[in-house]
């Protein structure tokens, strides 16, 4: 197969972990970092770091995504839940309930996979941008042009791919909110070497970051009716901050995590000011999901690990987070677990 | 809110976990049986005990159930996939992609949530029967009588309960497959002690019990058309009508069951022997409506059975939640096995 492009992103890594890599930087996930990862499991104490996936409960946040819709399921003609056995047969005692499920795979908690975000971009240096994604890869069927499985299914770039790693290492808790509190700011490099350096944290290559900034629990605390407001709660990350860009860029972390809805400023809020003559509209979805490989956890539940994480003088704990392995799909709810 | 019962199932635990528990014997995976698990890893490697999802692909295995399907999410009108968002901003130059998934939620790798298979039962020992699950809970809403989201969404024992357990424990193999290979076979108490002294293979309470039939690996074989006729005849299962294997299940005190077939247990072509009233599903209705039992299905487990039998072992953790997902019956899973 012929080399997929021929100019990269400037900051990109394409090619760095092979010319197919579809993983991006969860192949710095080995072995060995998990065996140290495993070194934080002290207590055996889990925490569930999903929402209930009918929260945060309507479409304030994004009206493009709805709220997960259970659907019946026939047995014999009839709906399939809560149904006798002894319908079909008097002597059996079996009584079952079966359904099916439309989930919006980036409405609750979730992963971005790579095929999410990509960028009008040269790629094959013949003078015009075409739409490329992680790796120099398209998420249409190159031959055919489209994508696999009607109006979507990505081509590559899935996030069963990103399932199959199993996505289990360390994870490292950082807490925005409590230095920062429930006010909207944007937190750039140094406000975070800040709270980093308050809290003695450090990260390494491989290391899953997770942001706590308080969005997912005032999201449960509205019981599925937020307003308007929650759109502008909690801090994001700055991602128009060249300094915390190169911070990504230079940690080796492997995945950015927060409990908000985009890490960074979400694109829902319109055109960031600062957007200048061109560029992306989510400039840290462009350098973690275009250029380096780097997934994004949107919507988690961190605050109940962030506490219990502060009140015994810790950061770091073990993360086994895989999405769904669906093929063709570009996120996937999850149900991350903590271990302490 | 008064006893859901005066009478509980012969042989069932209803109660012991609390008169409203709704996680049965979740609550053996305690944080030892946690740090029993993680002991186990010696080599930090990773099994992902998910088949891809679309498979077994088609409905030949069961006419109810249908592979996934990606479904359009819809920007200002348009389909948001592969989409340049320079159409709604010429200053922008990224590019989106965004979908949403129609799931059936036993379709491939899932877990049975307790609401997934009750029994009927004289709770009241008023010599009428009632539509019960598990610890004597209605999965309709007690005042309506009705699901709580339309036709579907169970009022109680839905997955979202076992998602929130995290279900991570200490995961034991015992490898049917390697005995068997693809004999079609009912696997009864005497088979099993066999099988688990010849393999030094011993349950605890609170384990998390993987059984290996290579029923899983045909799937991957069959990438996606299984010959139904080949999949129902082939592989080993559990012998639910083998009372001494329905009494060391309870008294082993492992915590979870799982298989990498489509039932954990053998289905008898779907006919019932006996004349009086029973479950057809007897597997079925100890674990999950008797004592609090989840079944995973259809786990993928040929990699990972393979290799611990290369490395003379059986343990490893086990981190296997499914989604959390309120008032659903069932659920896909994407477990993960460390050893």
């Amino acid at each position: 197969m012929a080399q997929r492009w021929k100019n990269r992103p400037e900051g990109s890594n394409w090619g760095d972990f092979g010319p197919d890599d579809q993983i991006g930087r969860m192949n710095l996930i080995t072995p060995e970092r998990r065996l140290d990862a495993f070194k934080e499991v002290r207590e055996g104490k889990v925490f569930c770091l999903s929402l209930p996936l009918d929260y945060p409960g309507g479409n304030v946040l994004n009206p493009s995504r709805f709220p997960p819709k259970l659907h019946a399921v026939l047995r014999d003609g009839s709906i399939y839940f809560d149904i006798e056995q002894a319908k079909v047969d008097p002597r059996y005692t079996d009584v079952g309930c079966d359904e099916a499920v439309t989930l919006y795979s980036q409405y609750s908690t979730q992963w971005d996979g790579f095929a999410h975000k990509g960028s009008l971009f040269d790629a094959d240096g013949d003078g015009v941008a075409e739409k490329v994604y992680y790796n120099g890869h398209t998420v249409v069927d190159p031959s055919t042009g489209k994508p696999t499985q009607g109006d979507v299914g990505a081509a590559a770039l899935t996030v069963d791919k990103m399932a199959e790693t199993c996505v289990q290492g360390r994870g490292v808790m950082i807490d925005l909110r409590r230095h920062l509190g429930d006010e909207r700011q944007a937190v750039d490099f140094d406000m975070l070497q800040d709270i980093m350096k308050a809290d003695d944290i450090t990260v390494g290559e491989g290391d899953m970051v997770c942001l706590h900034t308080g969005l997912g629990q005032i999201a449960l605390d509205m019981n599925r009716t937020p307003d308007e407001s929650i759109k502008t709660m909690c801090t994001v990350l700055d991602g128009r901050d060249e300094k915390l860009l190169r911070w990504v860029t230079e940690s080796g972390v492997t995945a950015l995590i927060s409990d908000n809805l985009a890490v960074e400023r979400s694109s829902t809020l319109g055109a960031d000011p600062r957007l200048g003559d061109k560029g992306a509209a989510l400039p840290l979805h462009e350098l973690c999901l275009f250029k380096l490989g780097v997934h994004l956890g949107e919507l988690w539940y961190l605050t109940e690990l962030a506490e219990w994480l502060h009140a015994n003088g810790r950061s770091r704990f073990l993360l086994t987070a895989p999405p769904l392995r669906l093929p063709g799909a570009v996120g996937s709810p999850a149900t991350p677990v903590a271990t302490v | 809110m008064g006893k859901r019962w005066t009478q509980r199932p012969e042989g069932s635990n209803w109660g012991d976990f609390g008169e409203d528990d709704q996680l049965g014997r979740l609550n053996l995976l305690t944080p030892e049986k946690i740090r029993q698990g993680a002991a186990e890893i010696k080599e930090g490697l990773t099994f992902c005990l998910s088949l891809p999802l679309n498979l077994p692909g088609g409905t030949a295995l069961n006419p109810r159930r249908h592979p996934p399907e990606l479904k359009p999410v819809y920007r200002e009108g348009k389909v948001a996939f592969c989409q340049a968002m320079s159409e709604f901003n010429p200053l922008v130059t990224s590019a989106t992609c965004d979908d949403a998934m129609y799931l059936h939620s036993q379709y491939s790798t899932q877990w049975d949530a307790f609401a997934h298979y009750g029994g009927e039962f004289d709770a009241y020992g008023d010599g009428r029967k009632e539509v019960m699950f598990y610890n004597g809970f209605r999965v309709v809403d007690e005042a309506t009588g009705k699901p709580t989201q339309g036709d579907v969404g169970a009022a109680t024992l839905g997955i979202e309960n076992m998602a929130a357990a995290c279900v991570q424990g200490r995961g034991v193999m015992i490898d049917l497959h390697a005995h068997y290979g693809r004999e079609h076979k009912a696997v009864g108490y005497d088979d099993l002690m066999t099988i688990l002294d010849k393999d030094g293979v011993s349950v605890e309470s609170g384990d998390i019990v993987l059984l290996h039939t290579g029923w899983s690996d045909m799937l991957i074989e069959y990438a996606g058309d299984p010959d139904p006729e080949v999949m129902f005849n082939s592989g080993a299962a559990l012998n639910g009508r083998d009372d001494a294997l329905l009494k060391w299940i309870d008294e082993s005190g492992l915590a979870i069951l799982t298989c990498d077939n489509r039932a954990v247990e053998y289905e008898w072509g779907g006919v019932m022997d006996a004349t009086e009233p029973g479950p057809l599903l007897a597997l079925h209705e100890l674990c999950l409506f008797k004592l609090g039992i989840h079944l995973g299905e259809m786990f993928n487990l040929g990699p990972l059975a393979r290799w611990l039998r290369a490395n003379n072992r059986s343990r490893f953790l086990f981190t296997g939640p499914p989604l959390r997902m309120p008032g659903a019956v069932g659920s896909p899973a994407t477990p993960v096995a460390t050893v």
